[in-house]
């Protein structure tokens, strides 16, 4: 318990922040909403004319239903981008900017086992995202009742896991870049890289035959793929996500169990 | 003759083929301060961090009381009170929040000691440990390795930014530590403060162990310049014969030598010959540590 307030201590500020970037993003969009539905005919005809390819790209589907609008204006990219960035920014923190700021030379010298440390820190952050994830429940459910947006709390849920999985997703591969090498920029940089080109692929695959490849291993495939504000939680591509997300953290806690820490 | 606290045996580590330090033999008793010798990258922190299970090592063996040391050997540093060489400290945090994360995380209640040796090192707990000078910064640390009353310190350059006084408080500190039954080993470049708070030594260069020696027998072989003043001029022949003297050198009625163990015989004779004062210039551990990693023979102290 110690080390887990000591972890949500650490990192309490920039949680505040993007907690509140979420909110804010979460009202501002819905704020608009009233003003696109009453415009539905005239949009709707005005996204038709929208490229093909344009409207692929941001998976625009039936984007006057309330469904539609959140996917297209929070669903498809910023708040993935807000959980993703949380969950690499932690996993980063996880091991390797202990070691870079040297305080793994006192953490690492008590009697607890680098795996419990490493393992607590890993709770800590899966904790934050799924909080995270509540946090956007219940700005929805009760959001959408303002501006009479009709969407079921279950899709909602959905919506929120993926966008929770992702970031777990991407804590597992930061997290595991921090334990394999003990460098910050190393686990950051690989996990955003990784969470930039998963995207891009997700985002272009509809236009790009060769990406079709790539799709079925692709994380946003398997979660923003699933269509959950239409579709609800899809249990096999969840499943899949968890698997590749323990499979991280484990691989983490094997490599960092008996590595040497540097000076 | 007691079990050791730690003992090392033919410890060698390698960073891929970069050599850390080879085959490290020797034994700290209950009780027993060591001082940890050499230069910068001679292997001391290397030997250190193999010792509290932050690097593996390539081969030999490390046992801390009885336990073999391994990284993942945790329940053993329950035992252990370390000091790393850089600061190791928890920057957003008061002197107070470090010390007590660090205490919780132990499952140990060491109020009283942080209190106390914060009054000692005369450490503002409430500061945040950014706001604090190295030399504070260093005080923290220093609590930290010691405030669960181990049996085992390995402290690496432990007075690094300290103030005299703090210095001698530290001082006093290891002593009471050693008088409870811990066994210490310490690494220093203040060499004169090893020679004053460790029973025996051990020196390392380029990776390799050159000495283990008790301080004071180590002094005891060393080198030390004697001036003798007499009455009268004296000849060069009166101390023919006598061991262990070198360099004789003749001023009129001082004579000026270099001696190597006990000086009995020399002090007899020159008494014999109307000795009136005598002025001895010891080496100091210092000049042995520079003589040794410079090239001097081991040989030479330790037989």
């Amino acid at each position: 318990m110690t080390l887990l307030l000591k972890t949500a201590r650490d990192h309490w500020r920039s949680y505040l922040i993007w907690t509140l970037g979420l909110l804010a993003m979460v009202g501002i969009q819905l704020s608009v909403y009233p003003t696109v539905r009453s415009s539905a005919a005239g949009l709707a005809s005005f996204l038709d004319n929208y490229p093909e390819a344009l409207k692929q790209i941001f998976r625009m589907e039936d984007y006057t239903s309330g469904a539609g609008y959140l996917s297209t204006e929070l669903f498809s990219m910023m708040l993935p981008l807000i959980f993703i960035s949380i969950g690499a920014s932690w996993g980063a923190n996880a091991s390797a900017q202990e070691e870079e700021r040297r305080t793994a030379d006192i953490l690492l010298t008590l009697p607890i086992s680098r795996v419990k440390i490493l393992g607590i820190k890993i709770f800590t952050a899966i904790l934050a995202q799924v909080l995270l994830a509540m946090v956007l429940v219940f700005s929805l459910v009760i959001g959408i009742r303002f501006v009479d947006l009709s969407l079921g709390t279950s899709k909602i849920i959905a919506g929120a896991l993926t966008g929770a999985l992702l970031g777990i997703l991407f804590n597992s591969v930061a997290t595991f870049l921090g334990a394999a090498w003990g460098k910050r920029s190393i686990a950051m940089g690989g996990a955003i890289g990784l969470a930039i080109a998963g995207f891009l692929f997700f985002s272009l695959a509809p236009l790009v035959d060769t990406f079709d490849r790539i799709t079925p291993i692709n994380p946003f495939q398997w979660t923003l793929g699933s269509r959950p504000l239409f579709d609800g939680v899809d249990v096999g591509y969840t499943l899949l996500s968890l698997v590749v997300a323990l499979g991280f953290y484990g691989a983490s806690l094997f490599v960092f169990r008996r590595r040497d820490i540097q000076a | 003759m007691p079990t050791p606290a730690i003992s090392l045996r033919g410890l060698t580590k390698y960073y891929g083929r970069d050599l850390g330090v080879a085959d490290v033999t020797f034994d700290v008793f209950p009780g027993e301060v060591i001082g940890f010798l050499g230069p910068n990258g001679a292997g001391k922190t290397t030997t250190m961090r193999c010792l509290v299970g932050l690097l593996n090592i390539t081969s030999g063996r490390a046992e801390i009381l009885g336990q073999e040391v391994s990284v993942t050997a945790s329940e053993l540093r329950a035992k252990i009170g370390y000091l790393p060489g850089a600061p190791a400290l928890y920057r957003n945090l008061t002197g107070l929040e470090h010390l007590n994360f660090l205490a919780k995380m132990r499952h140990v209640d060491c109020d009283e000691q942080i209190y106390s040796m914060a009054e000692r090192f005369d450490l503002d707990l409430g500061r945040r440990i950014h706001d604090l000078s190295k030399g504070n910064q260093q005080k923290v640390a220093v609590i930290a390795a010691f405030m669960h009353k181990p049996d085992v310190l390995i402290l690496d350059e432990p007075t690094s930014g300290l103030d005299p006084i703090v210095q001698r408080e530290f001082s006093a500190i290891v002593d009471e530590m050693q008088t409870r039954g811990a066994a210490i080993l310490l690494s220093s470049h203040v060499l004169s403060e090893v020679e004053h708070l460790a029973d025996r030594v051990v020196i390392v260069n380029a990776g390799k162990q050159i000495l283990v020696q008790e301080i004071s027998r180590l002094k005891e072989k060393t080198v030390r310049t004697i001036d003798l003043y007499f009455g009268s001029p004296v000849k060069e022949e009166v101390f023919a014969g006598i061991s262990g003297i070198k360099d004789l050198r003749i001023y009129g009625n001082r004579v000026s030598c270099t001696v190597v163990g006990a000086e009995n015989a020399l002090l007899r004779c020159a008494v014999d010959n109307g000795l009136e004062s005598v002025q001895t210039h010891e080496s100091s551990l210092d000049d042995i540590f520079f003589s040794l990693v410079t090239g001097g023979d081991a040989n030479d102290l330790t037989s």
